[in-house]
């Protein structure tokens, strides 16, 4: 499974199925339980879609990224430096995900939205992008780095 | 039951032993090898090199714990048990001399006729001559001393031990020698005479007519080297040989050879008109301390060659010859075996074995060293080391932690054997004609200057593509990092769980130089 081209698919379908399970079967139950002010629940939905989906485009594409990286032959010689990358990509992540958590808050200021649907929204986010990058990555990393993902 | 026992008369034959012992460590040796050396100059730089690396070989064996596949170190190196001897110095006290050993003074008086006859056989320098260095190149002292060995003790006792149960050419014994020096000169028409080995009656060595237990091989080298003859050294010395000498007593051992009917079954002739420079002059004692040469190498190989006769030897006369194609010597141009059908695979062998071992010692002694120095947990990051070591490490078992302290022993004998194996290889570099691997890629400086134990290695990591072009001949060339991952460590995988963890660090490094000359090397 770490391999290419599986892994890359591997992840590919990781991130398509939780982003379906989150935007799609969950999307009903986040957007209808917070209040909202003016907005219809279809307009937040929509805009959950999209932003969840943006969080599972960068995870994936970092984990491609980091894929990608890690099949090089040279990197067998600079497993620090590679350790260092994966943290840093593992990081931006989370910085991703609060930066489009900020960005479903600012979309929705004036709905009065809980604090805790926003909570929810970032847990979510942090999973669609820390979480599965670290899933993904822990599981399917070539050989030269299959060992730097946190806790292998 | 086959046992084989090679024995090495003086400088020359201690050297090839010592590249025989290199091949037993490669895994071309047979599975059992017993050996022993005659050498009159106990402290002979060559004797001790090989006396130490002997010793050093069957230490090592004892405590490296090898997985099925892994045929490095397959020989087991039969020497004398306990504190017996494995050389045959000749005198048992120093400062002798051919007069005290025939008792010149006595037979004076007794037996003026026999002392007349040795003043006609030997000069006054040759009998009164201090033999702890040798016999300086003159033979015919040698051929005196070493007439009657003690065959009931150790070493010689090694060739009849179990005597009893071996058929007819069941004992195989080898010697190797030089025809054109001292030791090896006297010693090898002595110890092959029909009477001392081949049909000893004392040791039941004959069956009757012309059958023997003893199937006898010698291989005689020819002169294949020079050495610089300083003139302030020499014009200290009564008796000593030079390079000039050394056709002039060629012809006459070889004449005598023809004439005398000696014990031999098969005999090789190995020699080279290079003529390589392979160190200073010096009459013995630790001064004698040659490079190796590859014609040790192919000496040695002749020796395995004879061992490796399968089932009943013929009895027909046949020769065969071997020789270089051009002024250059490559992998190609080793003779390997008597078998031309199975030439070019058994060279290829060759290589591969010996490849496998240079690689392995290179990447062992520095990258191997380096990260066994490390804390446990700065080396997870390496696939390699977390596959083999992370799931079972305890800190405290010899079982799973590699760098434990009982592993000591073994990371000891082996570092200082891959030393000299590396040293040995990399001295018959000659940078001009000797074409087998590239001492340059692995020496710091070149490998213009070497000695045994003071080796200083070029680190892998900091010169990767040095390692894909260690061995001479086509190559991918690949480098270092293909070593570290998926050409080399990365698939060295080592699933046995019951040897220890640091003989299963070692199989690792000789699994993974084995993958990666299988990626690496092209076959001509």
């Amino acid at each position: 499974m770490n391999k290419s081209p599986l892994n890359y698919l591997l992840t590919a379908v990781i991130g398509a199925v939780l982003w379906i399970v989150f935007a799609f079967f969950m999307g009903s139950y986040l957007s209808e339980n917070p209040s909202l002010a003016e907005k219809y629940p279809e307009a937040l939905a929509e805009e959950l879609r999209l932003i969840f989906g943006a969080g599972v485009l960068t995870s994936v594409a970092f984990a491609c990224y980091w894929f990608y990286y890690g099949s090089q032959e040279k990197v067998a010689g600079e497993l620090p430096e590679a350790a260092n990358k994966w943290r840093i990509l593992f990081f931006a992540q989370l910085l991703i995900a609060t930066g489009l958590t900020v960005m479903i808050v600012v979309l929705n200021l004036e709905e009065g939205i809980e604090n805790t649907w926003f909570l929810v929204y970032f847990g979510i986010l942090v999973m669609l992008t820390c979480l599965l990058f670290w899933v993904t990555t822990y599981l399917f990393s070539p050989r030269t780095v299959s060992y730097i993902p946190f806790g292998k | 039951m086959i046992k084989n026992v090679l024995i090495g008369i003086g400088g020359t034959g201690s050297k090839i032993v010592e590249a025989a012992v290199h091949l037993c460590a490669a895994g071309l040796g047979p599975d059992k090898l017993n050996i022993f050396l005659i050498d009159p100059d106990h402290g002979n730089g060559n004797l001790t090199r090989t006396k130490t690396l002997i010793k050093e070989y069957t230490e090592l064996r004892k405590r490296y714990q090898r997985v099925a596949g892994n045929t490095s170190f397959k020989t087991e190196i039969i020497i004398p048990p306990g504190d017996e001897p494995f050389v045959w110095n000749i005198f048992g006290e120093r400062d002798y001399t051919l007069a005290k050993y025939i008792n010149y003074d006595n037979l004076s008086i007794s037996r003026p006729e026999i002392a007349d006859l040795a003043n006609i056989l030997f000069t006054r320098d040759e009998l009164n001559e201090k033999l702890n260095r040798g016999f300086r190149g003159h033979p015919s002292i040698g051929a005196v001393v070493m007439a009657d060995p003690p065959m009931e003790e150790y070493p010689f006792k090694l060739l009849w031990d179990g005597r009893e149960s071996m058929g007819r050419n069941d004992l195989r014994v080898f010697i190797a020698g030089s025809i054109f020096g001292g030791t090896g000169a006297a010693g090898f028409p002595t110890l092959g005479s029909r009477q001392l080995i081949k049909f000893n009656e004392s040791m039941q060595a004959s069956l009757g007519g012309e059958d023997s237990r003893v199937l006898l091989g010698g291989a005689l080298v020819l002169p294949y080297f020079t050495f610089s003859a300083d003139s302030n050294k020499v014009k200290d010395e009564s008796m000593f040989v030079t390079p000039a000498d050394f056709p002039v007593a060629t012809k006459a051992a070889l004449q005598y050879y023809n004439d005398k009917e000696l014990g031999f079954d098969q005999y090789y002739f190995i020699g080279d008109s290079l003529a390589q420079k392979v160190g200073e002059f010096s009459t013995g004692s630790a001064g004698q301390q040659n490079d190796p040469h590859y014609v040790e190498l192919v000496s040695a190989l002749a020796s395995f060659d004879f061992f490796g006769q399968a089932g009943e030897v013929s009895d027909t006369r046949k020769y065969f010859i071997a020789c270089r194609k051009s002024e250059r010597f490559d992998w190609s141009a080793i003779p390997v075996t008597r078998n031309s059908s199975d030439l070019t695979e058994r060279q290829r062998k060759l290589k591969h074995a010996l490849a496998d071992l240079t690689v392995f010692a290179y990447t062992y002694l520095t990258y191997g060293k380096k990260e066994l120095g490390r804390p446990h947990r700065e080396i997870t990051h390496q696939p390699w080391y977390s596959d083999n070591f992370k799931r079972d490490y305890k800190e405290d078992n010899p079982l799973y932690n590699p760098a434990h302290s009982e592993g000591s022993d073994l990371f000891k004998y082996m570092d200082s054997y891959l030393k000299s194996f590396l040293f040995w290889i990399c001295a018959m570099d000659d940078k001009s004609v000797v074409s087998l691997v590239d001492s340059s890629k692995i020496l710091a400086g070149g490998g213009k200057s070497i000695e045994a134990g003071k080796l200083q290695l070029i680190d892998p990591e900091l010169n990767i593509s040095n390692i894909g072009k260690i061995i001479a001949g086509k190559s991918k060339d690949m480098n270092f990092n293909a070593f570290r991952g998926g050409d080399g460590l990365q698939q060295a995988i080592i699933r046995d769980g019951t040897i220890s963890a640091g003989s299963k660090y070692l199989n690792i490094f000789y699994e993974a130089a084995a993958r990666f000359n299988r990626k690496n090397l092209v076959n001509d």
